[in-house]
């Protein structure tokens, strides 16, 4: 059995491939949630728990271009395999180009379609962990005093202990001491990983910024 | 009793004398008991209960010593104890006896010892009882013991042999109830002297077991207890009974000893009867001791019974119920009736024994008699009278010297009975005899007693007044001398007759002194007494009557002439008797001869027509049975050679009883055929023409000079919308359009009278302001001297409509024109031909070019100058062109008749722009009147049957030559055969007269005279006639008869009437009833009628056998109205003492009516006071009702001209005068019956003048030919209303056969004349409706299957005349199979359809034309007819031909449209296809994997299949819905839902929307009303208008894309569909021209789209518009009106 957690949604304003679909994926054994219209599934909670999204393009109102371009907008990422009654080439490069994970054509051949949602599953599954780790990331972060967190991004901005004890206008030793806790709070093993997570943090130093 | 007072010895030998068998069953008992003691005790041990054992044990023991003493109780006692011990105590099975105990044992023993001690002392006493009543049983006496209560204790052997009961029978029981004792004391007495003195002696009377009973003397011995209280009473008796008896006889014997010396005392002393009889039977009861006496005389009535006069003693009502007679029956033969007949007395010993009594003994024995005895009283002829009868109370009460003193009784009685009658009769005779003198001599009839030798031995004072003789010489003549009738010789021979008669009434005439002679009746009696013969006659002059009986009789007379002569028949009927008088012309009506009455009433009921008859039986049941008194009826009566006649029948009641029931009918019946026929004809043909024209397909009005509307048809109505009430108020000018009101008025009417009608088209108003093109056909008639113009108004919208279609697509029209077999051409206003199409072009061989002049050469020579003119005339005036002319046909030069019509095209201004003008070919119709006027005949009049037949005979060969057809029918002899010879005739003639009439004839021949003579012929089938001949010799130069000519007129129903007449007359002459005279006398001072004579009480229908009425019960009879009469008559004799007579009525209990003459006479007293009337009263009710009559006679005769309105006279026509009027008459001309009998030229000068001299020549000719005649005229009244009379002559011949009176009546018919002439104008007026009808009307007879009638119209279009096509079958000129499809059609039309189909007719000339038949069924008379309308459509089909190929073209459009939308639409449509198809590959896909499965996961996979189903079906239908659209042909119009509808269209467009960012709202009514029409064409309006609003917004982006639909209901009749979109929108200008065709906005558009739609909508009755919106957009409406039922059907 797959991840039989993954819950794959289905908008499509045709009952006949709404349902169809719903039970092609539910034999696959994923759970199915369909939805009418584009404004129905922003407007449902929990849509957004969806590890896919199978998309019709051609949809009354908003049109599922119109979708994937809003769900950007809001921040939700969550991988669409699109499905289109007529292939019509701009609309699968927009598609595409706005981060689709598959664009197929009506009928669509099963084993391709599941692929593809196996593919959008991994790929939610993945960046589900990413965001998770830098979620932990940002947590130690906010346990760290503001001294602590300013002399964090002096340490990451690459500032010897000295120059940071000047920016500071504190002792040497202070900064030691600080370093000291930032990088057993932080659980870093090393200065360079310190770094990487700064990274990752988006931590960028108003001294460097500011020399920049 | 073991306490008894008795003294009894101890007997040990009785108490040993119980046998050892007697001591085996004592110890049984013991055993006995003690085992079921035991038994039970084991049983309530079984159940635990122990306690009792010893109790149930101890009981046995005391049974045992109880009954069987010391013995048993000892052993009962032991196996108590053993048992006890054995069983309870102890239940070891051994015994064991512990000292303790023993005092148990001795107390058992002592107790069942004590019990045993008891019981033997008891046993003594009871044997010492026995041995008493042993003792007692020794003595022959009667002895027996009973208690207190009288129950028996004891019964000797002496009272078992008294009584007959055992002892075993009687003790126990209540004494005095076994014996039935009769104490000479109350009981309780006897009973309280017994206890007080201790005995008690009497004599008791006791009944046997066998019922007879026994006189004992009685002695009671009271036996009292110790204690001296009382309990039994001894009692002993000695037989005492025939002591008793011989005591008793002896009394007996004295007491009637004294009963008969007293009956005697009362026979001297008696002075009347009743008195008497009562006191002997009292006598007989009270002194002599009998029960019951009575007196009875037999009666000699038909039971003969015994009437009980008399009676004493206990009668209760025993003789009411006796109902003894003395005739030889079973009662007869009781001793009563035994006694009568025999003239011996008859005694009975004993009623109980004798059977003889058996019918009486019940009710006897109740009231206690025993026996009796009947004495028959004789009289002195020694015959029995009757009977005294005596009753006794006991049995055997009769000793023969008792009987002897009875019979001496009764002998005595029945001496005294008869001395007293015969008393009494003397009494009576001597009243009487003073009575009848006076009453013989107040009679009102001629009193005379004749001897054998017929001398007057005594005449009453009457006689000697009506004679004018005194008495004294009367008495010396003998009847010759009087009665004129009987010569003094034939005596003798009258005499015998008298003798041989008895009684015997004639009528006669007497002679008065001076010579005159009057009619009398004479009722004669004949007796003998004394030895001699007498005749007593009553002679009562009858002069009056007999000239009221002519007078009657003149009356009748005239009154049967008269209806005779007027046919009607009259019937005299009695209620009462149903008896039945009928005159001749009652039956001689239909063919009868006169027969007895209707006698058998069903056969009588069975003559009327089957629908009439249950109607007139009833009026005759209801008749008969009371229910009802007068009627009249019209029915139909079967006339003897079977056809049908139809009668009137009036009657009214003529006598009445006394509750104002009808009992007799007095009824005339006329033959009314004739008018009935006339009137069933017109009728016939009113509501024929009525139902044609209210079937006309077109509006008929009937307009007068004012324009006001008179008469419409149904469809006149239905095309306006108003009702005919509405309409008849209206004027013909309301219902036309303003613009076309003003031409009407003048041009019209110009045109009509020009033309003699006018045909225009106009345009009618319907109510509801819609405006009707209709072309009008006006013809003027003349109704009643008025000008009228008769309308036909056709509705033309239809043919407006598809004008209106033709002048769109003139091209196709100029093509239709071109193809149409008619000759068209257009000329301009200068006569030269501008147009000729190509058949015209093609038949004239005429060219296009234009040309004045060119068509002159292709007119026949002949014709041309005529035609030239016209065609002249009319470019001249303007007028349109109408011309007939013979036109030569290029094709093959032949010249045909073309009839050449042209109407000018004018301009606003009236300037003609062109002439129009169409040739018609009318070559077959003018062979076809040709042909109608040459086979226009009229059938000749048809003759008149003569009544007589005519010949001729030929002297040279002796033969006929020349019998007329009625004189075969005369003579029976075929007419197909020959003449018969003058030997067959002679044959033929009645024996008694043949010769006669041989000698007439030889007599004509020898002397050249005229012969006539009557005689009788038989007929071949027996038949008789009666011929009245007449022959005429014709003579030639030479004066030889050459020939003899002849009549025979069949008198055979004259000579019938005077058969019936003669008949009739022997009838009335029927003589009267002899009446008799009654007399009576009334005392004044009793207030009481002390005689009345039994013709008087005959006369007053009183009893004879009760006592005299009272005067209260003859004032009783009198009649109310005469009461007060009688009671002032009656008073006045008494008051002023003189002789009074009055006449009254008087109702009888049988409810008859009786005129009496009462006349009275004070008897005077020595002071001269009144002390009582005397008088007579006359039975006149015979001569009354003759005088009533003569009265009602006339009264009938008015009364039933009255209801006829027939009046009736009599001419003399020697003097010229009327002799006679009835009342009618006088009403009928309008004269003053005051004023007397007008003369006969005062009544012929109010005949309007044009009847006045037939009326005066057919009165002539009835007088000179001596015919009776009939004829109908108007007379003028000085009033000035106009009347009809029919007139009837009869001549009446006097007895010297000349013509004396003629009598004839005169019958207003002017209220038939008016019915008839309105019911004729009717018809006319329909008549000439239907005639002037534009289509052909047929009136099909179903019966008959044939044509009955049609209008010109019919027989103009299919070129027959009238006479041609009435009487065809319609498969003459229907040339369809119509005789199939008739009983279809039929069928529906006999539902109230109105059956529409199309046919072809054929004409004459064999061309075929299409027509559309209306048929529907209309019946009257009783007969069903199918009503034909045909209208010739050829036109209607040609214009119908083009609309349709319009059709096809507009259809063959819209399909193109359709196609073209689909092409837009391919690629939403190929999504709405893909879309399923996707949704089956999906499902398909998981179906499998769910069967892959493990375990398969079966519900899935139902479920995946299932929508696979579904979105196969759902692509399937929109495959079929664009195949749909596709479809070229129509589809039949339907109900639909448009919401459906449109939701159905809008799946094909989705996509489309979808991919224009459209969104398509559709705010549907869910209520919307269904609609009538195409599907597809409505979607493919809707495909259009959404595909235009989606297009529209295709360049829109700032706002949003929306297409509204919505549907609604607007108004009751219509629905709205509107689209909207939010697009750039149309110009408002412009807007409009969207619809036109090829408009188009769109680059690659056709541009019929809207153009299209519209079309679609308006062929369904709907709009499409388009407006724009407020905002952006356009909005599209199309409304379609609602689906109605009624509408769907007339759609489809």
């Amino acid at each position: 059995m797959r991840e039989s957690e993954a819950v794959i949604a289905i908008v499509d304003d045709d009952p006949w491939v709404r349902e169809g679909l719903s039970s092609l994926i539910r034999s696959a054994g994923w759970e199915a949630k369909t939805f009418a219209s584009a404004q129905e599934f922003l407007a449902r909670p929990g849509a957004e728990e969806s590890s896919c999204l199978v998309l019709d393009l051609q949809l009354p109102g908003l049109s599922g271009l119109d979708l994937q371009r809003r769900m950007a907008e809001v921040g939700l990422e969550i991988p669409i395999v699109f499905l289109t009654g007529h292939g019509d080439i701009p609309a699968s490069v927009q598609a595409m180009k706005a981060g689709a994970v598959e664009f197929l054509t009506k009928p669509v051949d099963d084993q391709k379609l599941l692929q593809a949602i196996q593919e959008a599953i991994e790929r939610d599954r993945r960046s589900r962990q990413h965001r998770a780790d830098i979620r932990a990331l940002q947590n130690r972060y906010e346990s760290l005093t503001e001294r602590e967190q300013q002399v964090m991004q002096q340490v990451v901005s690459g500032l010897l202990n000295k120059q940071i004890a000047a920016e500071l206008n504190i002792t040497e030793f202070t900064v030691k001491f600080h370093r000291g806790h930032i990088m057993r709070k932080m659980r870093a093993d090393s200065l360079a990983d310190l770094v990487r997570m700064a990274e990752s943090l988006g931590i960028r130093s108003h001294n460097q910024s500011a020399r920049t | 009793m073991n306490s008894s007072g008795i003294d009894a010895n101890e007997s040990a030998a009785h108490r040993s004398s119980g046998l050892p068998l007697k001591n085996l069953q004592r110890y049984a008992i013991a055993i006995l008991s003690v085992g079921v003691a035991l038994g039970m005790s084991l049983l309530l041990e079984h159940f635990q209960f122990r306690v009792p054992s010893a109790l149930l044990l101890l009981f046995a023991v005391a049974i045992s010593s109880w009954f069987g003493g010391p013995g048993p109780a000892v052993l009962g006692g032991i196996l108590s104890t053993a048992s006890f011990y054995w069983y309870f105590v102890e239940p070891v099975r051994t015994i064991y006896i512990y000292p303790s105990e023993i005092p148990y044992f001795i107390v058992f023993a002592a107790f069942a010892l004590l019990i045993s001690w008891f019981a033997a002392v008891r046993r003594k006493n009871e044997a010492d009882l026995r041995e008493q009543a042993d003792l007692l049983n020794l003595t022959h006496d009667t002895v027996f013991a009973m208690d207190m209560e009288g129950v028996i204790r004891y019964w000797n052997r002496g009272a078992e042999e008294r009584y007959g009961w055992t002892a075993e029978q009687a003790v126990g029981r209540v004494v005095h109830d076994l014996l039935k004792t009769v104490f000479p004391a109350p009981l309780e007495e006897i009973k309280a002297e017994v206890i007080r003195t201790g005995r008690w002696e009497g004599e008791l009377v006791h009944t046997k077991q066998d019922s007879s009973q026994v006189v004992v003397a009685s002695r009671w011995a009271l036996q009292r207890d110790l204690k001296g209280a009382p309990i039994a009473i001894l009692e002993t008796n000695n037989d005492i009974t025939e002591r008793k008896q011989a005591e008793e006889a002896l009394c007996r014997s004295n007491r009637e000893l004294r009963a008969l010396s007293d009956c005697n005392q009362a026979l001297l002393r008696a002075t009347d009867e009743q008195s008497l009889l009562k006191e002997i039977c009292r006598i007989v009861c009270e002194e002599a001791g009998y029960r019951m006496a009575w007196v009875g005389f037999a009666e000699h009535d038909e039971a003969r019974s015994v009437r009980p006069v008399a009676w004493s003693g206990a009668e209760e009502g025993y003789l009411a119920t006796a109902s003894i007679t003395w005739a030889d029956t079973e009662r007869g033969r009781g001793p009563a009736g035994t006694a009568i007949r025999g003239g011996k007395s008859c005694y009975i010993q004993d009623y109980a024994t004798d059977p003889r009594f058996a019918p009486w003994r019940e009710s006897a024995s109740s009231r206690g008699f025993r026996s009796g005895i009947v004495l028959p009283l004789k009289d002195e002829r020694a015959t029995a009278f009757g009977c005294l009868c005596i009753y006794s109370a006991q049995s055997n009460a009769f000793t023969p010297e008792e009987i002897r003193l009875l019979e001496e009784l009764a002998a005595d009685l029945a001496f005294g009975i008869v001395t007293l009658r015969s008393r009494a009769a003397r009494k009576q005779a001597e009243q009487e005899v003073a009575l009848l003198g006076f009453a013989v001599n107040n009679v009102r009839e001629a009193a005379f007693l004749i001897d054998d030798e017929g001398c007057f031995h005594y005449v009453n004072e009457e006689a000697c007044r009506g004679l004018g003789y005194t008495r004294a010489e009367l008495l010396g003549m003998a009847v010759p001398d009087i009665d004129p009738g009987v010569p003094a010789g034939s005596w003798p021979e009258h005499w015998r007759e008298r003798q041989s008669h008895g009684s015997l009434s004639f009528e006669s005439r007497h002679r008065t002194r001076d010579g005159r002679i009057f009619p009398v009746e004479i009722s004669a009696s004949y007796f003998e007494y004394g030895g001699r013969a007498y005749t007593l006659a009553l002679a009562r002059d009858i002069s009056e009557r007999k000239r009221a009986e002519q007078k009657l009789k003149e009356s009748e007379e005239r009154l049967r002439l008269t209806l005779e002569a007027a046919r009607i028949g009259v019937f005299d009927w009695d209620l009462k008797t149903d008896q039945w008088y009928a005159s001749s012309t009652y039956y001689a009506a239909l063919g009868h001869e006169a027969r007895p009455g209707p006698g058998d009433w069903n056969t009588w009921a069975e003559d009327f027509h089957p629908e009439d008859r249950a109607r007139v039986v009833q009026l005759i049941e209801d008749t008969r049975a009371g229910r009802r008194g007068e009627y009249e009826y019209e029915a139909r009566i079967r006339h003897v050679d079977g056809s049908y006649r139809w009668i009137h029948v009036v009657t009214f009641g003529i006598e009445r009883d006394s509750d104002g029931n009808v009992t007799r009918i007095l009824g005339l019946r006329m033959n009314i055929t004739a008018r009935k026929r006339a009137e069933e004809i017109l009728r016939e043909s009113e509501q024929r023409y009525r139902a044609l024209f209210e079937k006309a397909n077109d509006a008929i009005f009937l307009e007068n000079e004012r324009d006001e509307i008179i008469e419409v048809n149904q469809r006149a109505c239905a095309l306006l919308g108003y009702s005919r009430e509405e309409l008849l108020t209206m004027k013909v000018s309301d219902l036309q359009a303003p613009e076309v009101r003003g031409q009407v008025g003048g041009v019209i009417r110009s045109e009509i009278e020009k033309h003699g009608g006018a045909t225009f088209e106009g345009v009618d108003l319907h109510r509801s302001g819609r405006r009707i093109p209709v072309e009008v056909t006006n013809t003027p008639i003349s109704d009643q001297g008025q000008e009228l113009i008769l309308s036909i108004v056709r509705d033309i919208s239809e043919r407006k409509r598809a004008e209106e279609a033709l002048r769109r697509t003139e091209n196709e029209l100029r093509n239709v024109i071109d193809t149409i077999p008619a000759y068209v051409f257009s000329a301009a206003p200068d006569s030269t031909v501008a147009f000729r199409n190509s058949p015209w072009r093609e038949y004239s061989g005429l060219t296009f070019e234009p040309s004045a002049s060119s068509w002159q050469s292709v007119v026949y020579p002949e014709d041309l100058p005529r035609h030239r003119d016209k065609w002249e005339e009319s470019f001249a005036t303007g007028r349109p062109l109408n011309s007939e002319a013979r036109w030569r046909r290029a094709a093959d030069g032949e010249y045909r008749w073309l009839w050449a019509r042209a109407v000018p095209l004018r301009d606003e201004q009236g300037n003609i722009l062109k002439w129009y003008g169409v040739l018609t070919d009318i070559e077959d119709r003018k062979r076809a009147e040709e042909a109608l006027k040459r086979s226009e005949a009229y059938l000749t009049e048809a003759q008149r049957l003569s009544h007589t037949g005519s010949w001729a005979w030929d002297v040279a060969t002796g033969k006929y030559v020349y019998w007329s057809e009625e004189l075969f029918r005369i003579f029976g002899f075929d007419p197909q055969e020959r003449i018969g010879t003058l030997e067959e005739v002679s044959r033929r003639f009645h024996p008694e007269d043949r010769n006669r009439w041989k000698e007439n004839f030889e007599k004509s021949l020898r002397e050249k005279v005229d012969t006539f003579n009557e005689c009788r012929f038989v007929m071949p089938d027996g038949t008789v006639k009666h011929l009245h001949l007449v022959r005429h010799p014709v003579l030639n130069a030479a004066g030889e008869v050459v020939q003899l000519v002849g009549t025979a007129l069949d008198i055979t129903e004259h000579k019938r009437a005077a058969e019936a007449q003669r008949r009739s007359e022997a009838y009335l002459a029927e003589a009267e009833r002899l009446s008799h005279t009654g007399s009576w006398a009334f005392d004044l001072a009793s207030n009481k009628y002390i005689y009345v004579s039994e013709e008087c009480l005959r006369i007053f229908g009183l009893n004879a056998e009760e006592d005299l009425p009272t005067r209260e019960a003859v004032s009783r009879l009198i009649h109310r109205e005469d009461w007060d009469t009688v009671k002032e008559a009656f008073e006045k004799s008494v008051r002023e003492k003189v002789d009074t007579t009055s006449e009254f009525r008087i109702a009888l209990a049988s409810g008859t009516t009786k005129h009496i003459q009462a006349t009275r006479h004070p008897v005077l007293n020595g002071a001269g006071e009144v002390v009582q009337l005397v008088g007579t009263a006359i039975d006149i009710t015979e001569r009354k009702r003759a005088e009533e009559a003569l009265r009602r006679s006339e009264a009938y005769l008015a009364e039933g001209q009255r209801l006829t309105h027939t009046g009736s006279w009599a001419l003399d026509t020697a003097t010229d005068k009327y002799i006679y009027w009835s009342e009618e008459m006088f009403r009928i001309y309008g004269f003053d019956p005051k004023e007397g009998l007008p003369t006969r030229q005062a009544v012929f000068q109010r005949a309007l003048p044009v009847d006045l001299n037939g009326l005066e020549r057919s009165f002539q000719q009835s007088l000179r030919e001596k015919v009776d005649n009939s004829q109908e005229y108007r007379f003028a009244l000085p009033d000035g209303t106009v009347k009809h009379v029919y007139i009837t002559r009869h001549l009446v011949l006097n007895e010297a056969g000349e013509f004396a009176t003629m009598v004839g009546t005169s019958v207003d018919i002017t209220e038939r004349k008016r019915a008839e002439q309105e019911l004729r104008e009717g018809e006319r007026r329909f008549r000439t409706f239907v005639d002037h009808a534009g289509d052909a009307f047929f009136v099909y007879d179903l019966e008959q299957r044939v044509v009955v009638d049609v209008n010109r119209e019919a027989c103009e279009s299919l070129g027959y005349a009238r006479e041609e096509l009435v009487g065809k079958s319609p498969r003459a000129f229907h040339l369809d199979s119509y005789e199939a499809e008739l009983e279809s059609i039929t069928e529906r039309a006999a539902a109230g359809q109105t059956v529409i189909d199309r046919h072809r007719h054929l004409r004459k000339d064999g061309t075929m034309f299409p027509v559309e038949v209306h048929t529907g069924l209309v019946s009257y008379a009783g007969r069903r007819f199918l009503l034909m309308v045909a209208r010739d459509i050829s036109e209607r089909l040609q214009v119908e031909e083009q609309r349709e190929r319009l059709r096809q073209l507009e259809a063959d459009l819209a399909h193109i449209d359709r196609v073209n939308i689909l092409g837009e639409l391919a690629a939403s449509i190929a999504h709405e296809v893909n879309q399923p198809l996707s949704g089956i590959v999906s499902s398909g896909g998981a179906c499998l994997r769910w069967l892959a499965a493990d375990p398969p996961n079966l519900a899935e996979v139902r479920e995946a299949v299932r929508r696979i189903i579904g979105a196969g079906k759902h692509a399937g239908e929109v495959i079929a819905r664009i195949r749909a659209l596709t479809k070229r042909t129509a589809a039949p119009k339907e109900k639909l839902d448009l919401n459906e509808t449109i939701r159905e269209v809008l799946v094909l467009v989705g996509d489309e929307a979808k991919r224009n960012k459209v969104i398509i709202r559709t705010p549907f009514a869910d209520d919307l009303s269904p609609v009538l029409g195409d599907r597809v064409q409505f979607q493919q309006v809707v495909l259009n208008l959404v595909i235009n609003g989606i297009e529209a917004m295709s360049s829109v982006s700032e706002r949003a894309r929306e297409l509204v639909i919505t549907t609604r209901n607007i108004d009751p009749e219509q629905v709205q569909v509107t689209v909207e979109d939010s697009g750039t929108g149309i110009d408002p200008n412009t807007i409009s021209k969207v619809f036109d065709p090829f408009y188009t906005t769109k680059p690659g558009g056709m541009g019929m789209g809207l153009s299209i739609s519209r079309s679609i909508l308006q062929h369904h009755g709907g709009r499409l518009w388009a407006t724009a919106k407020d905002g952006p957009g356009t909005s599209f409406h199309f409304t379609l009106p609602k689906y109605h039922e009624e509408a769907s059907n007339a759609g489809v």
